[in-house]
């Protein structure tokens, strides 16, 4: 009972308030912006030169409010907002009215997720583990080769890694399809030739994330292990006789890795923002790639979707990260 | 019989950065025996080399630290072996079987995210297998034949005192009952009664377990409690070494006569005189005797040449010239 009330109750509380705070910022700053939208859907349809009688255009600048949500005072307003965002709702897409926001962003979605959850997660595990032990065995070649690798791959913008991956793997050597996240006309029933079509889509989007991303969390742990193998921790329990073995994996990566959780809960947290390089490279159909359309199109509700979808994940993440992490340090502990 | 026979052992730390080398003679030219079932001091100032002719004794040689010349055996009947040359796996096998460690600073040296528990199963579980609750068993037992609580196994380590930490060590350190435990200052950190509980504890095991305990530490009156016999050691060298009670009555080189001088006695308030000056560094030594420009009774021949560690009476070896003034060919015996 301790442990909810003095521990887990304020973290919670905290919790809602970031996320309060970011979607009140979220609703605030496009009011802002000196670009209105319903005048600019009117321009939109006038502009294809479609006359519209000025009662009309009164109206229907009513029933756009409405339907924006911009009716009433900037207070009615943020009231109506909340309300509709308690029942998931978004409002509808301007440039792609009338489908609601929602439904845009969970098409995108499971595509995003998949693939970033799995790059983001094999590249900590595999970078961890490569920069633990390339730390604690400094001195054969083989860990001054993986290094030189990650320090040659790390300052590469992603972007060139990624063209480079496409160009060479789909363009010089066509093993892999130029674009998309599955063939064009699929069938969306599960099926085995369906998921070997949608992974060989996603292996090269998957691909250069991996690299990129273990070669980054392999550079940290590298710069972190050189600290904790001079640890007194360390040279006692050498001093032991205990093996390499067990040092490397239960005394430096193990206490490597406490740093290392709090990055990865971020960067799981940002899985909902979508990979926007990586989605436009591969034109993979993602929240990114919905991300990129929504701002070039001035597509508010969607870019607020997108956005609160997005501080939601990350203010998860650190919640999770926060009650789970005694688990990793027993030096934390709730009180 | 002597078990450790050390001789002419030199360990440097030795680096280069930037093109410039730099040698710090941390053990130089040290002789050592040591005899079954022995607790042998070794005493000195801060930065004398006391810590490295342990980790040198260990076996465990990392860069910087390198053996420039020298022979450490160990006799253990069954096992004789100069430590220096055995490759790394083979030492490894050695150490806490046979030899063993307390380190100095035991607030850090165990394992932040482990339980003593685990760590007590990687130090054992590494030189012997042991079936599911063998270990633990025996862990248990070891722990209550020193008078610790079994719970501190489920502690981590920073829910323990100090005191608790060392005593955990030196568990760890006896637990495979090796023939020699080389302790590092075990009891620096300490307060004066955890310090005498951990000294009480290491001299229970002795007692228990016949094994050699090195002992370094500064503090002469650890020294005069646990110790048969004591070395003084002096920028990287043994310069005298005697039985305890003798080298308290009749210490005879002048830097050992300022160490013991300066400890307080019950009833004595004259000042006390301690030697004057610091020690040189160890990366740049004096030439002739390394104690001579804080010697008062300083010589020509003492800037010039430096003395050998010669025997004066039965089992006192001293290294000056005021006592071996005409014994100064170099030879030792």
């Amino acid at each position: 009972m301790t442990f909810f009330k003095r521990y887990l109750l304020p973290r919670i509380i905290q919790y809602l308030v970031v996320i309060f705070i970011g979607t009140t910022v979220v609703f605030v700053v496009p009011r802002l912006m000196p670009t209105d939208p319903i005048q600019q859907t009117i321009e939109r349809v006038t502009m294809q030169g479609t006359y519209i009688d000025p009662d009309a255009v009164e109206e229907l600048k009513e029933t756009l409010k409405e339907l924006y949500g911009l009716k009433g005072t900037l207070f009615e307003q943020y009231a109506i907002f909340w309300k509709r965002l308690f029942r998931g709702d978004f409002g509808p897409s301007f440039a792609q009215f009338p489908t609601p926001v929602m439904e845009l962003i969970s098409i995108s979605l499971p595509w995003t997720t998949i693939l970033l959850l799995l790059t983001t997660l094999l590249s900590w595990v595999i970078g961890n583990i490569l920069g633990g032990l390339a730390g604690y065995f400094s001195h054969y070649r083989w860990a001054r080769i993986l290094e030189g690798i990650a320090m040659f791959i790390r300052p590469i913008p992603y972007y060139i890694v990624a063209l480079g991956l496409l160009i060479l793997f789909a363009f010089i050597f066509p093993i892999f399809p130029v674009v998309g996240g599955a063939s064009i006309g699929s069938e969306f029933k599960l099926s085995w030739n369906l998921i070997i079509d949608i992974i060989e889509h996603a292996f090269l989007p998957a691909l250069s994330l991996i690299i990129v991303g273990t070669s980054t969390w392999f550079i940290t742990m590298r710069l972190i292990v050189s600290n904790i193998v001079t640890e007194d921790y360390v040279s006692y329990a050498q001093s032991g006789g205990v093996s390499n073995k067990e040092i490397v994996f239960h005394y430096v990566i193990r206490n490597g890795l406490l740093p290392q959780i709090t990055g990865l809960a971020l960067s799981l947290g940002q899985i909902f923002s979508g990979a926007l390089i990586t989605e436009q490279v591969f034109s993979y159909p993602g929240i990114g790639t919905l991300l990129y359309r929504s701002i070039s199109t001035g597509d508010y509700n969607l870019m607020m979707g997108i956005t609160i979808l997005s501080i939601i994940g990350i203010a998860t993440g650190v919640l999770i990260i926060d009650i789970v992490y005694p688990l990793f340090d027993p030096r934390i502990r709730y009180e | 019989m002597s078990v450790l026979k050390v001789k002419d052992l030199k360990s440097y730390y030795i680096s280069e950065v930037f093109g410039i080398k730099r040698t710090v003679r941390a053990v130089d030219g040290v002789y050592m025996e040591i005899n079954r079932d022995e607790v042998f001091g070794i005493a000195g100032e801060s930065g004398c080399g006391k810590s490295t002719l342990i980790k040198t004794l260990l076996g465990m040689i990392k860069p910087p630290l390198t053996i420039v010349d020298g022979e450490i055996y160990y006799d253990f009947g069954d096992k004789k072996f100069n430590i220096l040359s055995l490759n790394p796996d083979e030492s490894r096998k050695i150490r806490w079987e046979y030899i063993s460690y307390i380190p100095q600073s035991s607030m850090s040296v165990l394992n932040p995210v482990r339980r003593i528990r685990d760590t007590f199963k990687s130090f054992l579980g590494a030189h012997k297998k042991f079936e599911k609750d063998e270990l633990e068993g025996l862990v248990k037992e070891h722990l209550s034949a020193l008078g610790l609580p079994t719970e501190v196994l489920n502690a981590y380590p920073h829910q323990l005192s100090g005191g608790m930490r060392q005593r955990v060590t030196i568990a760890l350190a006896s637990i495979l009952k090796p023939k020699v435990i080389l302790a590092d200052e075990p009891s620096t950190a300490l307060d004066v009664v955890v310090q005498r509980g951990v000294i009480q504890l290491l001299r229970n095991i002795q007692e228990e377990q016949k094994n050699i305990i090195i002992i370094v530490t500064h503090d002469m009156g650890i020294h005069a409690n646990i110790c048969d016999r004591i070395a003084i050691m002096y920028a990287g060298k043994i310069i005298e070494e005697a039985r305890t009670d003798e080298i308290f009555k009749h210490p005879l080189h002048p830097y050992t006569t300022y160490l013991i001088g300066s400890l307080p006695k019950i009833g004595d308030k004259s000042y006390r005189v301690s030697a004057p000056g610091s020690p040189p560094p160890l990366s740049n030594l004096p030439n002739g005797c390394s104690f001579h420009p804080r010697c008062p009774y300083v010589m020509e021949k003492c800037k010039k040449e430096f003395p050998s560690l010669l025997n004066v009476e039965d089992e006192h070896r001293v290294a000056c010239f005021l006592v071996n003034k005409e014994d100064d060919n170099g030879a030792r015996d």
